[in-house]
């Protein structure tokens, strides 16, 4: 495998790296469960549009556009699902997905505290949390680029641009 | 001459400094994010959105439009050096373009992609110089409900030319549209869907969507599944070709910027299209097809010469029937309309200096990247050793920085965030966001046009086939979903076999 040769560093093997890394294929349950979002999501537009007033086509209420798409999409996502086990193109949710979930609840937290702190203590805890823990690089590069970057936000939102951003100093 | 004297007033335009320095600065841009693994043209369009809000429309134009052409030359870097495609239509071009750089070659291959680029590019932008003004003044007899029926056409033609499955593609488009009405009802003003937030009353800004489903959701994305590692780049000093390799590839280049230049106008996928075809084209006039897959020079020549000519035409059905061919135009799209500029038939009268300048830009902008990427690839090919777990973060604080900054609003920071998680899981389940995007765009002309024309008919659907125009474009779109199958089922074959000629060439190599 090409990681291999790579965690190696043997120079005359760049040859063997695959042309494109295949994530893991997901299977017919993630294919199922990702067409039925949407037909969940299509059905309840369909009824709160329907709750809109749909009137006639002389006279539409605000409800009949939105009831023809919520429509189409049952359509739709209906026949993805009825196609769920035909799909090859859905990747399975591996381990990947807790970085995910630690990204994303981590850029959650950074907006809730920066209208109430400013934006410096949050952006450098975001980039050494992204950098170190998430990226798992060295101390020193997490430190220095987490400093560095909040700086240049400063120095170009602050400073430069006079952006209206929440700031402490 | 009337367009002539227009065409060439668009050169006042770009060439006053700052315009041909946001022409520099976008072209590089746009071949260092082609470079770089993981975010593509559309999510570094998308991240810059809040930036262009306080330029000029035509600076902000040029700018995004030079990102979009400069990233097709990037993606190309990677393809011949590592055989790592960066964007989809580079891909046939890891080929022959990987074996060239093994047999020591990479300077040419990258060469010739470059002047392939630029004469594909240049003789595109010649075409959209003439086609433009002719397609605009005849959408300009356009009613109501010939746009219902023209936004109707482009929705669909994206959904199924685009890769990936067409089911898929339209599940996404109608979550577009249904995102669309989001906010007041543009006839009764009623609130639709907004689940009484204030926040929602108008609507969901564009730039949100965007930002979200290809900023936050592409950084999601390699979070999780890092782009492979980059190491052992071949050496080379420079990329020239030499004559006999520029004589050998010209026929492959004058076929590529024809072939390109048609297929591009079309919307969905244009320039992958586009380099396939090229590809096939030229194995099937050689001489010695044979030589194809070992590092024949015609094999990089095509395709890249028939990608940039796509790649410029796609512009045709934005600027003149304000159309977006592809997710990266639908990304141009809403970017005129933040600058209060609606693209369509009228642009080109009502904003020249907008419609002439990022058109003429182009010409300035492939003779910067020409003069760019002949002696400064080393350097770009440098660029390769940034890592990802450095730049997903910077990428991720810029969006988030970027997106409050537009509306001084932790709201669209939460919405930005929950966006970014839909694109997340839309990349792993296989649903392609362009549709999305493109169908949100289009939403609000398709609903307040078909309101318009039922309005006009007083209830009655006739008005769908009234004009002759008007029933070209219902033939045009049975023919898209009757073609749609085939055309899918074609595009598909050709990818299983480049994909299965690299896979065999990659274990012949093994050995």
């Amino acid at each position: 495998m090409s990681s291999s040769a790579v965690a190696r560093g043997e120079p005359d093997q760049d040859h063997e790296l695959e042309f494109e890394e295949e994530a893991p294929r997901g299977g017919a349950t993630t294919a199922r469960l990702g067409a039925l979002v949407p037909l969940v999501l299509g059905v309840s537009g369909a009824v709160v549009s329907a709750g809109l007033g749909i009137g006639s086509l002389g006279a539409p209420g605000a409800g009949l556009w939105p009831l023809v798409i919520s429509l189409l999409m049952i359509t739709a996502s209906a026949t993805a699902l009825l196609k769920a086990k035909q799909d090859d193109d859905v990747e399975a949710f591996d381990r990947g997905i807790l970085t995910v979930v630690l990204s994303v609840v981590s850029l959650l937290a950074y907006a809730a505290l920066l209208p109430m702190v400013g934006f410096e203590i949050p952006t450098v805890l975001l980039l050494f949390f992204w950098i170190k823990i998430l990226g798992r690089e060295g101390w020193r590069s997490a430190v220095t680029v987490s400093l560095v970057a909040t700086a240049v936000v400063y120095g170009l939102f602050v400073l430069l641009l006079a952006v209206p951003l929440p700031h402490l100093f | 001459m009337d367009i002539l004297n227009d065409a060439l007033g668009g050169f006042d335009v770009v060439l006053q400094p700052a315009n041909l320095l946001f022409c520099l600065l976008g072209v590089t841009l746009g071949m260092l994010i082609g470079v770089l693994p993981g975010l593509g043209p559309a999510a570094t369009i998308a991240i810059l959105l809040p930036i262009t809000y306080t330029m000029e429309p035509a600076s902000a134009i040029i700018l995004l439009a030079g990102i979009f052409y400069g990233a097709q030359y990037g993606g190309t870097i990677t393809s011949v050096l590592l055989r790592l495609p960066g964007e989809a239509s580079s891909v046939v071009t890891a080929l022959d373009g990987y074996q060239m750089a093994r047999q020591g070659r990479a300077g040419a291959a990258l060469g010739i992609a470059a002047v392939g680029s630029f004469v594909g590019g240049t003789i595109a932008i010649v075409g959209l110089t003439f086609l433009a003004p002719l397609v605009a003044s005849f959408a300009l007899d356009f009613g109501p409900a010939e746009y219902t029926l023209l936004a109707l056409l482009g929705i669909l033609l994206v959904s199924s030319l685009g890769n990936g499955s067409a089911r898929k593609a339209a599940v996404a488009a109608t979550i577009g549209l249904l995102l669309a009405t989001v906010g007041r009802d543009p006839v009764t003003g009623v609130s639709r869907f907004t689940f009484g937030s204030d926040n929602l009353a108008d609507g969901i800004d564009f730039v949100i969507i965007a930002m979200g489903l290809f900023g936050v959701g592409e950084i999601l994305y390699n979070m999780a599944t890092p782009p492979s590692a980059t190491s052992g780049t071949p050496q080379f000093r420079r990329a020239l070709p030499t004559g006999a390799d520029l004589k050998q590839s010209s026929g492959a280049i004058a076929r590529g910027s024809v072939s390109g230049f048609v297929l591009g106008v079309l919307p969905g996928g244009g320039a992958t299209i586009a380099s396939l075809v090229a590809y096939a084209t030229e194995k099937k006039l050689a001489k010695r097809p044979e030589r194809f897959g070992r590092g024949a020079i015609e094999g990089v020549a095509g395709p890249e010469t028939a990608n940039n000519s796509a790649a410029t035409s796609s512009f045709i059905p934005l600027l003149t029937l304000g159309i977006p061919a592809n997710g990266t135009m639908a990304i141009m799209f809403g970017a005129l309309m933040l600058q209060g500029i609606t693209p369509g038939p009228g642009l080109i009268n009502e904003h020249p200096d907008v419609f002439w300048g990022v058109i003429d830009s182009m010409y300035i902008g492939n003779v910067f990247l020409l003069l760019l990427s002949i002696p400064l690839i080393g350097i770009f090919v440098r660029l390769l050793r940034v890592k990802a777990t450095i730049l997903n973060p910077l990428t991720v604080l810029i969006t988030m920085i970027g997106v409050y900054t537009v509306r001084n609003s932790v709201f669209d920071m939460f919405l930005v965030i929950a966006f970014g998680v839909v694109g997340y899981l839309m990349k792993k389940t296989g649903f392609p966001p362009g549709p999305l995007v493109l169908a949100f765009v289009l939403g609000g002309l398709l609903e307040t046009s078909f309101r318009q024309s039922i309005r006009l008919s007083e209830g009655s659907l006739a008005i769908f086939v009234a004009s002759p125009i008007a029933v070209t474009l219902v033939v045009a779109i049975v023919v898209a979903i009757a073609a749609a199958p085939v055309m899918a089922w074609l595009l598909r074959r050709q990818q299983a076999r480049t994909d299965a000629t690299l896979h065999t060439h990659a274990q012949a190599y093994q050995d």
